[in-house]
């Protein structure tokens, strides 16, 4: 539990022909770390997936795109469990192209046709505000050169028109009434040879129509009766896009209908899919030569007896090497269902390297402890606590929040007792008239608050000490244990011993023995720390007691809270004094008052207790940089389908 | 003695504004920088979010000075 599961190496000889079912063993057996095999030989090469893969894949590829397109239609299928062969899945993805794939293309296609269509309506819709009734009319114009264009500024837009129409730059212009964005829409006919009028207006102008685009439009319409008539070009365009629109939705309502018959056999089929892609995708890294086929990786060390026997049951010719090592293998990290979820704290910041200490045990006493003394409140931690409990139940295994959540019921718990130690519930100092009677009233003993803090840093900054001077003992590095870690220890005792006999004048044996002891004790650490590790530790002396005193936080965080609560209470409480009408705004005040004391009281020691653990505590032992075990055959996190298919 | 009073409480309140105000300084500008690293890479959240409460020490140091000058001038 103190250091992750130890591993061992083991390499694999085996003939080709035994390649696929070596495969499919060690991907059965789960337990395999694979140590990518890179190529500095000449006759072995990394391996080649096995003939089938590149259907498997071709399907797969064609499932995920069509399952991605159809989560965008707010279609997603839930995970299914069944197990099929590669024949029964290439049926059902057959069927799934011809029923799903197909259609989803030609949904995508409607969609294009709708938008071209619906950006000539608002085209022709800009013409019918204008009252033109025949687009021919524009089309015809040979003395003039008609422009339409948009504006937000219609009235300064008109006195320039007006300008220009008195020097018959412009020989006639209308315009529509503004729309709810305050928008207009102008058609002005310029006399020909005087096109610079648009230079004057377009800084004006939201747009400007081309007018090619309108016999585009009515090039499109040939067979059309009317075709340059606008109320009957609207009223085609419409219904075009009504009977694509229809087209559309009753493709959505095929595709609905046929995946909630199949849903269970689709995503089953595209589980095993993803499987065999993961499975025979990782065989490239693999090797192999023209006969021998050659793997390398990490096994517990636990279970190589199971390794070989299963194995062996595939060709007992097959040759293993097995070892245990020291260092360079990816660190396991299994735990007890307890204490797993604070694994997760691990994990953002990052894994111990193998064969260093694992502190995931140490964390899961301290951090609610931290996390309880700052917010210290039994109301706030029974808040927390049926929250926690909610979202467990709500949210998927295993899942981010679901982690969290399981970590937050310790700490909720570790709120619960501080606050009955320091006496609070809510902010107030009795439970329904009922008087709490604290140990340690935080606002009232704010001093021993603080020291308690402080004693709480210097017990677990030495803990990291001491931690790491047996991390460096295991692995018989004296030196460093003695010279860099116990060193500190030393000056720390040191530094006490030196206040008691010079500043407090308090004897511990003698104050004359006292006064020579504390300095040599003190010096004794220095020269340790000097030798140990160089200036950089005699400049970090003062480091450690600012890594002590950063444990005050847990005073300060802890005393913000009790004083909003305070606040709150104290702007409540007169309000229950009046009569019943009163008492609503009362509550109000309460409600809103705790749930953001609460929402402050989840974030502030979470995140500065978690800063302590990282900056203060894993600094004195804690080797980063491990390498996560991933088991060839475990597909990780949030690659399983999930949520449910939308009924119509 | 009230003037007393009044300059030990403007000490305490300067000590712990300005250290609160350092620190949120600091943060701002690392929080802006994590939020485009998590844009970039959504793993770097968790450092990100550690990295930005680093700084919070200088307000901290500053409430302890504050009460040290509260309790002394008391």
């Amino acid at each position: 539990m103190f250091y992750p599961e130890k591993m061992c190496k083991i390499r694999i000889f085996t003939g080709k022909e035994n390649k696929k079912r070596i495969v499919e063993k060690l991907y059965e057996l789960k337990v395999l770390h694979i140590k990518k095999y890179k190529q500095e030989d000449y006759f072995l090469k990394n391996a080649v997936p096995i003939k089938e893969f590149e259907y498997i894949s071709e399907m797969f590829l064609g499932f995920s795109s069509a399952l991605k397109k159809l989560e965008k239609e707010g279609i997603s299928i839930i995970g299914g469990r069944e197990e099929m062969s590669l024949e029964e899945v290439k049926k059902v993805y057959d069927d799934f192209i011809n029923n799903v794939h197909v259609k989803l293309e030609r949904i995508k296609e409607i969609e294009e046709e709708v938008g071209v269509l619906k950006a000539r309506l608002e085209k022709i819709k800009v013409l019918d505000l204008l009252g033109i009734k025949d687009m021919s009319s524009l089309c015809n114009l040979k003395l003039v050169t008609p422009v339409i264009f948009s504006t937000k500024e219609g009235e300064r837009v008109k006195r320039v028109l007006d300008k220009k129409l008195k020097n018959k730059e412009v020989v006639h212009y209308s315009y529509s009434k503004p729309n709810e964005n305050k928008e207009q829409y102008f058609i002005v006919l310029i006399s020909n040879g005087k096109e610079g009028v648009m230079d004057e207006l377009s800084s004006l102008t939201t747009r400007i129509y081309d007018l090619s685009e309108f016999s585009v439009i009515s090039k499109a319409y040939e067979g059309v009766r009317d075709r340059t008539k606008i109320s009957a070009l609207l009223k085609h365009i419409e219904k075009e896009i009504d009977s694509l629109s229809q087209e559309a939705r009753k493709l959505r309502q095929d595709i609905i209908s046929y995946i909630n018959k199949n849903k269970n056999k689709i995503s089953s089929a595209y589980n095993v899919l993803k499987r065999e892609v993961d499975k025979h995708g990782k065989v490239m890294q693999f090797a192999e030569s023209k006969a021998v086929f050659y793997i390398e990786g990490f096994i517990p060390c636990k279970e190589k007896e199971r390794v070989v026997e299963e194995i062996k049951k595939v060709d007992d010719k097959v040759v293993i090497e097995i070892r245990e090592i020291e260092k360079d293998a990816p660190t396991y990290l299994p735990h007890p269902k307890t204490i797993s979820p604070f694994k997760f704290l691990l994990d953002i910041y990052s894994l111990p390297k193998y064969n260093s200490i694992d502190p995931t045990l140490f964390t899961t006493i301290t951090f609610p402890i931290f996390y309880g003394f700052m917010l210290g409140d039994m109301g706030y931690g029974l808040v927390l606590l049926l929250f926690s409990l909610l979202l467990v139940r709500k949210t998927r295994k295993n899942s981010v929040f679901n982690v969290l959540a399981k970590i937050m019921i310790f700490a909720s718990l570790s709120s619960i007792i501080f606050g009955a130690v320091f006496g609070e519930f809510f902010g107030a100092e009795s439970i329904f008239g009922l008087e709490l009677h604290p140990l340690l009233h935080r606002s009232g003993e704010i001093l021993e608050l603080i020291i308690i803090s402080m004693l709480i840093g210097v017990f677990h900054v030495n803990l990291g000490l001491i931690i790491g001077f047996f991390n460096e003992l295991k692995h018989k590095n004296y030196k460093h244990a003695f010279l860099e870690k116990l060193s500190w220890i030393i000056l720390e005792i040191g530094g006490v011993y030196l206040a008691f006999a010079y500043f407090l004048q308090k004897p511990v044996l003698s104050l004359g023995v006292d006064k020579i002891l504390s300095p040599l004790i003190l010096l004794t650490s220095i020269y340790m720390l000097w030798k140990g590790e160089g200036p950089k530790g005699i400049f970090e002396i003062p480091g450690i007691f600012g890594n002590i005193l950063s444990y005050a936080r847990l005073a300060a965080i802890g005393l913000s809270s009790v004083a909003l609560a305070f606040v709150v209470n104290k702007f409540a409480f007169p309000f229950f004094q009046k009569s019943p009408v009163y008492w609503i705004a009362g509550i109000l005040i309460l409600l809103v008052g705790h749930t953001f004391n609460i929402a402050l009281g989840v974030i502030g020691p979470f995140l500065h207790s978690l800063r302590l653990h990282y900056v203060e505590f894993f600094t004195k032992f804690y080797e980063q940089g491990g390498e996560e075990y991933k088991p060839y055959g475990e597909l990780e996190e949030g690659e399983e389908i999930k949520e449910k298919v939308k009924e119509v | 003695m009230g003037m007393e009073t009044a300059i030990v409480a403007l000490a305490a309140a300067l000590t712990m504004g300005l250290s609160a105000f350092a620190a949120a300084w600091a943060e701002s500008n690392i929080g802006t920088a994590s939020v485009a690293a998590m844009a970039e890479d959504e793993k770097f959240f968790g450092k990100g979010l550690l990295m930005t409460v680093l700084p919070e020490t200088l307000a901290i140091f500053g409430f302890v000075i504050a009460l040290l000058i509260l309790f002394g001038g008391a």
